[in-house]
């Protein structure tokens, strides 16, 4: 039987079909893990996270408004979970331990891989650092992995608007990158 | 020269690896879905509403409610109506169509003809006769071509009944007519048949008569 699409279950679920709703999990955690993965570069916080991003959908799905996918409204509200997280003050100990705690070790790895793996580090707080539009734009993109138009529904802006932000996005990073190199 | 380009960041974004979850995390989600899940209906996608004419699409409750009560309301007034004004409506529904005649302009020229033909059986000269004009216009004025018109005397003796076909200027001339009341009746294809009473004065020094008459549906 072929799988019912996206609409077909976002219809079941306004009709309260909790079956339908685990549909939707199915469809989009490891996505949405994923997400949260490369962005607090944890896999158990990620994991985490990734929990607390469906407790807080389930809280708010009377606002979810169907202009984008169900996944890339997900993505958002990974995105407010993990800012939520990070901004806390134990939050910033933790993510900095947890950092630590999953660098690589140096004496075990290439000093290729090394660098490799402290490039990623920096691309990722690089990221995070980002102004809030521009870094949910490049982390759906490129992390995601969402579809320009998708982004653009989702923010209620153009296609164009959305490669603007992006390419703006890139120079910002390969600035900030290039910083930290020097 | 820098390091670090745009596209470099591109290609660092794209290729950093996505590692899988771990086994037990989608029950721990769907453990917490909710017993009930509210969604607004704004949400559904369209996919449900293919029952619905597209038309619907952004109409407000109010407005169509709005507008079928004014359909009720006018159509109430409608059945109200027909029955009350029977004749009228009939009349009417019969006269769509039809072209009505507004005017019937009837001209008694002020120097009757004395060189009027005489009328059949009657001897030139017996009696004065004036020429008479009769010109018929349809509502909107413009003239009534094709159109009979007849003169037919009141109980006069020694008169009789005149008939012309109007031209393309919608007049109808009468060259000779005796002076006497006459039944004026004009009928055509397409145009209700009308009479009107007209007069045709002896007095030779009379100035022109303009007669207008309203058309009448006989029944």
């Amino acid at each position: 039987m072929e799988p019912a699409g996206e609409p077909i279950l976002i219809a079941a679920l306004a009709d309260g079909d909790r079956a339908a709703a685990a549909e939707l999990v199915d469809r989009t955690y490891r996505n949405v893990y994923a997400l949260l993965c490369r962005l607090a570069h944890d896999p158990d916080l990620a994991a985490d996270l990734t929990q607390e991003t469906y407790r807080r959908a389930w809280a708010a799905i009377g606002s979810f408004d169907g202009r984008s996918q169900f996944g890339t409204w997900l993505y958002r509200i990974a995105m407010n979970t993990f800012l939520n997280h990070v901004r806390r003050p134990h939050a910033v100990v933790t993510l900095d331990a947890a950092l630590g705690a999953t660098l690589p070790d140096h004496d075990q790895l290439a000093d290729e891989r090394v660098i490799e793996e402290e490039t990623q580090e920096r691309l990722r707080q690089a990221v995070v650092a980002l102004p809030d539009e521009l870094r949910f734009t490049v982390a759906a993109r490129y992390w995601g992995d969402v579809p320009v138009a998708e982004i653009a529904k989702a923010d209620g802006i153009s296609e164009v608007a959305v490669r603007k932000r992006l390419r703006r996005a890139l120079r910002l990073l390969a600035l900030k990158l290039q910083e930290a190199d020097s | 020269m820098s390091r670090f380009t745009p596209k470099q960041v591109r290609r660092l974004l794209a290729a950093r690896p996505t590692p899988a979850p771990p086994a037990s995390l989608a029950d721990r989600i769907k453990a917490e879905i909710p017993g009930s899940i509210r969604l607004d209906g704004a949400a559904v996608p369209p996919g449900r509403r293919w029952l619905l004419p597209s038309v619907s699409e952004g109409l407000r409750p109010s407005w169509l409610a709005a507008a079928s009560l004014l359909l009720v309301a006018g159509v109430g007034v409608v059945a109200a109506y027909i029955p009350a004004q029977p004749d009228d409506v009939w009349k009417w529904l019969a006269l769509s169509g039809v072209v009505h005649i507004d005017d019937i302009v009837v001209t008694v020229p002020a120097a009757p003809s004395r060189a009027a033909l005489p009328s059949p059986g009657e001897s030139a000269g017996a009696a004065a006769k004036n020429g008479v004009t009769i010109v018929v216009l349809d509502e909107r004025g413009h003239p009534c071509a094709g159109a009979s018109v007849t003169l037919e005397p009141l109980g006069g003796a020694g008169t009789q009944t005149w008939t012309a076909t109007t031209g393309g200027g919608g007049a109808a001339a009468f060259p000779a007519v005796e002076p006497a009341s006459y039944r004026l009746r004009v009928s055509a294809p397409g145009i209700a048949p009308t009479q009107a009473t007209v007069t045709v004065g002896a007095d030779r020094a009379a100035t022109p008569v303009v007669l207008h008459v309203r058309a009448q549906l006989e029944r």
